[in-house]
């Protein structure tokens, strides 16, 4: 168990600082994807009173892409100083306790209303290539591969619900700021 | 010069000089040193800074794989023109994202990466590594190569700052060290120079300042102090001195009023005895007067050493240069000491060198009176046997001679102890001496002094009973005025003449016994004698008659001889007034001789005199007189002045009898051809015998006309030819002679008496 957790680590390293493209296609899209989760979390902060438990929540909505590879990959880890809870649930209810919601192939009509129902709180919500996501009030989704930029995000969205990003996110980031569009 | 030799003014410049310049440069290399350090540190730091911005902005370009991002950030350091190179690994090693300052700039350290963090400085290069690490994992790293061209400009600026400084300190220094240092070195420089004054100057009335209390001030003090010990020891001094001088001056005076003293009884005896000669007197009373003679002389002789002495110790006796003909004083003195020597059978032989120049330019007195002293001892000094006085020309040139005089004896000689006491004052051989042989013990003592001021030395070797050899070498000039000698001679004979009944003369002395004197020898030559006892009678005298002369005792009652004289010359009368007048005095005081000249009297004389001393001043003065006064009425005696004769001998010999006079020259101009012959002949037959005899004879030939040269070459000759040696100068003798003898023909061809 141990060797399996230092291996993984190796390829998790490897994955992130491969430094080329070529070299990142020896990995899956959503092992990319779980560590780019991962390490969303460290260019995020939430508000002091939502992570008291030293606990980051992720939870993963109803359809769940990553399998075991979002356990493999955080397994054991921390980002700034907490450790990762991952829970798959299809209850809208337990979103709330989470610092992290993660969508993937949902319908728009049931997501807007997650959204609206999570807005104000501090909850980061991701979005797996869902279009519009951030449109709708999504804090972060990932692109199409090859696109210019890797994810997008609506920072104001992320204000709202008194979430800070780091400016190192935010430049590499397509910032989507069309909020006022639903209201 | 050393460093050490320097003036104390530049010792101390230099020193605070060197002093603040190598303090500058130290305090200048600690501060480059210092500041190099904390540049390098700061540096550092600031690299580190950036280095951690430039990491920590790249994190989420690393974390999130765009090496676009990372570049876009690295770009950011081309503000900053040190940073050459940046560049940014991941964990595997490989280049993320790297940027060089321009695109030609070549990396010398592509792989400048390691496993910590650090930092080299290589050569005003700065290199570091830093680890990127976000939430505690190493995402990367960052590696910074800066140049440090800003800190070379940096060093360039610190140095020449540091060296305007350093100049501008150094002269600011200097001045003020220029400025201080007179505080230590001025009184040192004004003690030396007043050190320097009084060494030079001798004056020791000085007193220095002291402008403090440090070391140089006490030295100051101390010196003071002991510039005033030694003016006190100075001023001692020469009151001691003073005091000396003075005692030694009443010596001096002392000596010269005894001598006086002595003199003018010696007068009175000298004078009677000879007057007393010249009366009918028995052989016994004829012999004892001698005797008073010959010790009076002998007194004489003694009180005019001490004088001489006195004089020279004084440092008064003046040394003449005159021309005058050694060869006649020479023969003079051999002549006297012949007969002396002849007396005491003893043999005399002297030998005159025949290169001897026959005018030389000196003092014959004193030169003669070494002569007469020293074979005076020989003759003394020696029982038996034999004196020699032999002259030797050392070397001649056409200026001057270098002559040896030598007088050996076979006397009773010098212990080796005591050659070197002799010439002391007052010291004989042995006390004994003194009694067996008389003498005050001065005659050598005066004889070395004189020898001495005429720039000679006497010497002396010597062998107890068997001999001594006295000899001393002068260096004479040479003589040509050969009239001046002439002059004197030619006076004599017309002596005479002068001198008769006609003549009139006053004397004026108050001494009865001198008066009696004076008048007896006068009366002899019948010359008219008025005598005054004092000078109010002598201008009484002088109103009523004509004088041809006036003898004059200096210390006489009511007006003395100076007094009188100045009157006399102040005469109203103009012949009155020129009256010769001739100074009697018995006091040799030094400078008398001159007082009485500068006074207006015509000539000196001291007593006690010889009556022929007397004669010849009288007969100077009167015939002077007459020639003046009678506008050369009188007519000069028809005498030629010869150049190689001497007339002396045939006016001696027939003084009334002109025939037998012209006789003799008559005898001479027939004689010198055949001589001249006979030398010629027996040279060429090399009969050196009778070559001598013919010298002999010839030699007294040429003694009836006094050619001195002509007498000596013979005589010369004569022991060559005896002896038979010095064969080569034989020819050159004979031709000197036919020469000269020809000469002394052309001369005499028109001489008639």
């Amino acid at each position: 168990m141990k060797r399996n957790k230092y291996i993984l680590y190796i390829l998790l390293i490897i994955s992130i600082f491969g430094g080329t493209k070529n070299a990142m296609c020896q990995y899956s899209e959503y092992e990319v994807k779980a560590a780019y989760v991962f390490n969303f979390a460290k260019f995020i902060s939430w508000p002091k009173e939502s992570t008291e438990n030293d606990t980051i929540t992720i939870a993963i909505f109803k359809n769940d892409p990553f399998g075991i590879i979002i356990d493999k990959t955080m397994n054991g880890r921390k980002a700034n100083g907490k450790i990762w809870k991952i829970i798959r649930t299809n209850n809208k209810k337990t979103l709330t306790k989470c610092q992290i919601v993660f969508f993937s192939d949902i319908e728009k009509y049931p997501l807007m209303q997650i959204l609206s129902n999570l807005k104000t709180k501090p909850i980061v919500t991701i979005g797996d290539n869902i279009p519009n996501f951030c449109q709708l009030g999504g804090v972060i989704n990932f692109t199409p591969q090859f696109s210019e930029y890797q994810f997008e995000i609506n920072n104001e969205v992320a204000k709202i619900n008194s979430i800070t990003i780091s400016p190192k996110l935010l430049v590499l980031a397509k910032i989507i700021s069309n909020i006022g569009d639903e209201f | 010069m050393s460093f050490k030799d320097l003036s104390i003014r530049i010792k101390i410049i230099t020193l605070l000089g060197a002093t603040s310049l190598i303090t500058l440069l130290l305090s200048g290399l600690i501060f480059y040193a210092y500041d190099k350090m904390q540049y390098e540190q700061s540096t550092l730091r600031e690299l580190n800074i950036l280095a951690e911005i430039i990491g920590s902005n790249a994190e989420s370009a690393i974390v999130f794989n765009s090496p676009i991002l990372a570049n876009e950030i690295l770009e950011t350091l081309n503000v900053n023109d040190n940073i050459k190179v940046a560049r940014i690994y991941t964990n595997n090693k490989s280049i993320f994202s790297e940027y060089l300052i321009d695109n030609s700039y070549t990396d010398y350290n592509p792989n400048f990466i390691t496993r910590k963090d650090t930092f080299a400085f290589i050569k005003n290069n700065l290199y570091i590594n830093k680890h990127i690490i976000l939430d505690n994992e190493v995402i990367g790293s960052i590696y910074l190569h800066s140049g440090l061209d800003d800190y070379k400009q940096r060093i360039t600026n610190f140095f020449k700052i540091f060296i305007i400084i350093l100049l501008a300190t150094f002269i600011i220094g200097l001045f003020i060290s220029i400025w201080l240092q007179g505080l230590i070195s001025n009184p040192i420089i004004s003690l030396t120079k007043t050190m320097q004054k009084v060494s030079k100057n001798g004056n020791f009335n000085v007193n220095i300042k002291q402008a403090s209390k440090d070391e140089i001030g006490q030295l100051i003090t101390v010196f003071n102090t002991m510039i005033n010990q030694i003016n006190k020891q100075n001023k001692a001094l020469t009151i001691a001195k003073e005091e000396a001088e003075a005692s030694s001056k009443i010596k001096d005076e002392f000596l010269a009023n005894m001598s006086h003293e002595i003199r003018t009884p010696m007068n009175g005896i000298m004078g009677m005895v000879k007057l007393l000669t010249d009366t009918p007197l028995n052989k016994k009373q004829h012999l004892y007067l001698e005797n008073i003679s010959i010790s009076a002389h002998n007194l004489l002789i003694i009180i005019n050493d001490i004088l001489d002495f006195s004089k020279i110790e004084a440092g008064k006796l003046k040394i003449e240069a005159i021309t005058f003909n050694l060869l006649n004083l020479l023969n003079k003195s051999i002549l006297m000491f012949k007969e002396e020597a002849k007396n005491k059978s003893l043999n005399f032989n002297f030998n005159i060198d025949r290169n001897i120049p026959e005018f030389v330019i000196g003092d014959p007195t004193r030169l003669n009176q070494i002569i007469v002293n020293l074979l005076g001892n020989a003759i003394k000094f020696t029982k038996q046997g034999e004196v020699n006085f032999s002259i030797k020309l050392n070397s001649k040139d056409r200026k001057e001679s270098t002559i040896c005089f030598i007088i050996k004896d076979t006397g009773i000689g010098i212990p080796k102890d005591k050659l070197n006491v002799i010439f002391s004052s007052f010291s004989q051989a042995s006390s004994d001496m003194t009694r067996r042989f008389g003498g005050t013990g001065l005659g050598l003592t005066i004889s070395n002094q004189l020898a001495n001021l005429q720039g000679g030395t006497i010497k002396v070797e010597s062998t107890i009973n068997k001999g001594s050899t006295f000899y001393f070498t002068l260096t004479l000039k040479h003589g040509n005025n050969k009239i001046l000698n002439e002059e004197n001679k030619t006076q004599k004979i017309d002596d005479n003449n002068i001198l008769n009944s006609n003549t009139k003369i006053l004397l004026a002395e108050d001494n009865e016994i001198n008066q009696l004197f004076v008048k007896t020898i006068l009366k002899n030559r019948n010359i008219n004698l008025t005598i005054a006892s004092n000078g109010k009678e002598v201008l009484n005298l002088i109103e009523k008659e004509t004088f041809n002369l006036i003898l004059m005792d200096l210390h006489m009652p009511e007006i003395d001889g100076y007094k009188t004289t100045e009157l006399i010359r102040n005469h109203k009368d103009k012949i009155k007034r020129k009256i010769p007048i001739i100074a009697l005095t018995a006091s040799a005081i030094v400078g008398e001789k001159e007082k009485c000249l500068k006074n207006g009297m015509n000539g000196y004389i001291s007593k006690p005199f010889e009556p022929e001393d007397l004669l010849e001043v009288i007969i100077k003065n009167v015939k002077n007189n007459k020639i003046i006064t009678k506008n050369n009425r009188v007519k000069k005696p028809n005498i030629t002045k010869y150049k190689y004769i001497d007339l002396t001998y045939i006016e001696s010999v027939g003084s009334d009898d002109p025939k037998f006079k012209n006789e003799l020259i008559d005898i001479f101009k027939k004689q010198i051809p055949v001589l001249i012959t006979q030398l010629t002949n027996n040279l060429e037959n090399k009969n050196y015998k009778e070559l001598g005899s013919i010298a002999h004879k010839a030699k007294s030939t040429v003694a009836i006309l006094g050619i001195t040269k002509l007498q000596n070459d013979m005589k010369q000759l004569e022991i060559y030819c005896k002896t038979n040696t010095h064969s080569e100068e034989y020819k050159i003798i004979i031709d000197d002679f036919i020469k000269l003898s020809n000469k002394v023909l052309q001369e005499i061809e028109n001489v008639k008496f």
